[in-house]
């Protein structure tokens, strides 16, 4: 009875822990935007580490991403890193708003459809945020630089992709198996 | 089969009045989750505004932030840096024998260099004292790792591992290898965010050497800064030096910032001499106080230990409070030991 008990604690807790690595590699990639990487001076461009976790889990496990846990990873990170706050989180919800409404199309798709929608994605934000800066600061912003960190953001997705649909799989598969 | 039976379990729930309410129960639940996500959006996009308006208002939640996330970046950035310092030694090794042919060179001009340096210090110490010169206060430094930046490219900001707690205070300009990079905005106990002198929002005052002309030297957001605010007919040339200059008593005057590169319709560009991206530490200018104010302030803090606790009580209902007053009229009282 005990054994038992504590063998339906131990798949319990798994399943648990298996979801939570969910949230924790989202922390690990928030953290990994934050840190100066100078071997290869990606400098701004970074943001895409975050954008790329966020559309993957939004594509394949839209359930463990509800409006609130974006709304508060935006936010957090707006703090974290002294830009305006609200804006990652306006910009997050909005962009987790399109990306949930056409994830049925995207889930069938081969990965390179799935890469061509992040580009679309990591554009959009990009430029939002971009316009937003640009009417703050009453200056516009530098279409080359933008373009740069468009392209270098896009470039990321393929490396963490395999990683994540990793990860996706192991979180399909029942510990008890 | 299965679907039957679920047909069969939703009629019966639907026909009971509890089935009732909680299918009511659900449909609120339901119409809620689904303008939840836009009741989101307008909070971000007041606390957009807010922070438009108002943007010192998330000042202490952006201190604490900071503090949280320092260890986990310092300890992120560990590998980071070692990878880094593998890299260079890699490069340094397979370069060794023309390095080495530089550095002997260059050791030879910096002996050069050296003794002009002495004579020159020996003459200006002697004009100082002909002069009856008073001496500056001697300038401090808290050296300190850094461990993040913003991550966006709007905002130019360094985070770095220490805080209040040694020392370091608003306002205080941080200084990269070559020269300075920008000053402290924001300090927590253990954490501080430096803003580089290359954010939009950076406006120093500076001088330029040579020319002794005032501007006021501004980031763009890219590595290169602009020169505004000088006089029209200023003689600048390029490759002058940027110095701050000291005006407003914000930073000590003569921290080397940059070279003019660029003169074009009137726009002066400026490229610092250290890039702040590049810097693993930096360090923090202590604002200079005078050695006397200095004390007075440290025997304020610790109070003499020859004094008992009964006498200490006594004295402390006898006289007002220790106090720095800025009032000529009613200067700092003075604690019984002095």
């Amino acid at each position: 009875m005990m054994t038992e008990f504590l063998y339906e604690f131990y798949l319990a807790f798994a399943r648990f822990l298996k979801f939570i690595g969910v949230y924790a590699i989202m922390g690990f990639l928030s953290l990994l935007s934050m840190v100066q990487i100078p071997l290869l001076n990606i400098g701004d461009a970074r943001q895409g580490f975050i954008v790329a976790g966020l559309y993957f889990w939004l594509i394949y496990r839209p359930s463990l991403w509800p409006a609130w846990t974006i709304f508060i990873l935006g936010l957090a990170l707006d703090l974290a890193g002294s830009g305006l706050a609200g804006l990652n989180a306006l910009s997050f919800l909005g962009l987790a708003m399109i990306i949930k409404g056409q994830r049925r199309f995207l889930l069938g798709q081969p990965w390179h459809m799935i890469w061509a929608g992040f580009v679309v994605a990591i554009t959009c934000l990009q430029i939002f945020q971009s316009l937003i800066f640009a009417m703050t600061e009453v200056r516009l912003p530098n279409p080359w630089f933008l373009a740069g960190n468009i392209l270098i953001s896009s470039l990321f997705y393929p490396f963490f992709h395999p990683l994540l649909m990793m990860y996706h799989r192991y979180l399909s598969d029942d510990p008890q198996d | 089969m299965i679907g039957e039976g679920k047909n069969h379990y939703s009629r019966r729930t639907v026909s009971s009045p509890t089935g009732r309410r909680n299918m009511r129960e659900a449909a609120i639940g339901a119409k809620i989750g689904q303008y939840f996500p836009y009741a989101l959006l307008a909070a971000a996009c007041v606390i957009l505004l807010v922070s438009l308006l108002h943007p010192m208002k998330w000042k202490q939640a952006r201190i604490e932030v900071a503090e949280q996330i320092s260890p986990a970046l310092s300890t992120l950035s560990l590998p980071i840096r070692t990878f880094e310092s593998w890299g260079e030694e890699l490069s340094l090794l397979t370069n060794i024998r023309a390095e080495n042919a530089r550095l002997r060179a260059e050791n030879d001009q910096l002996k050069e260099w050296y003794q002009t340096a002495l004579l020159l210090r020996a003459e200006n110490q002697s004009l100082k004292d002909l002069l009856n010169v008073l001496p500056e206060a001697e300038q401090t430094y808290i050296t300190s790792r850094v461990v993040g930046d913003s991550g966006s490219s709007y905002v130019k900001t360094l985070l770095i591992q220490a805080g209040t707690e040694n020392g370091v205070e608003e306002g205080q300009a941080v200084m990269g290898r070559h020269g300075m990079i920008g000053r402290i905005i924001e300090a927590g106990p253990r954490a501080s965010r430096v803003l580089l002198l290359s954010d939009i929002n950076s406006h120093i005052p500076v001088i330029i050497e040579g020319v002794n002309q005032r501007a006021i030297l501004m980031g763009n957001n890219d590595d290169r800064l602009t020169l505004n605010h000088y006089a029209p007919d200023a003689l600048i040339k390029k490759g002058g030096r940027v110095v701050t200059s000291g005006i407003g008593g914000m930073f000590p005057a003569g921290l080397p910032i940059g070279e003019i590169v660029s003169i074009k319709n009137g726009a002066v560009n400026v490229r610092m001499l250290s890039d702040p991206e590049g810097e693993d530490y930096v360090q923090i200018v202590e604002r200079p106080i005078d050695q006397k104010v200095k004390e007075s302030l440290e025997s304020l803090k610790f109070p003499p230990p020859s004094i008992s606790n009964t006498e200490a009580s006594g004295a402390a209902t006898a006289l007002p409070s220790p106090s720095i007053s800025s009032d000529p009229a009613h200067p700092p009282s003075k604690s019984p030991a002095q």
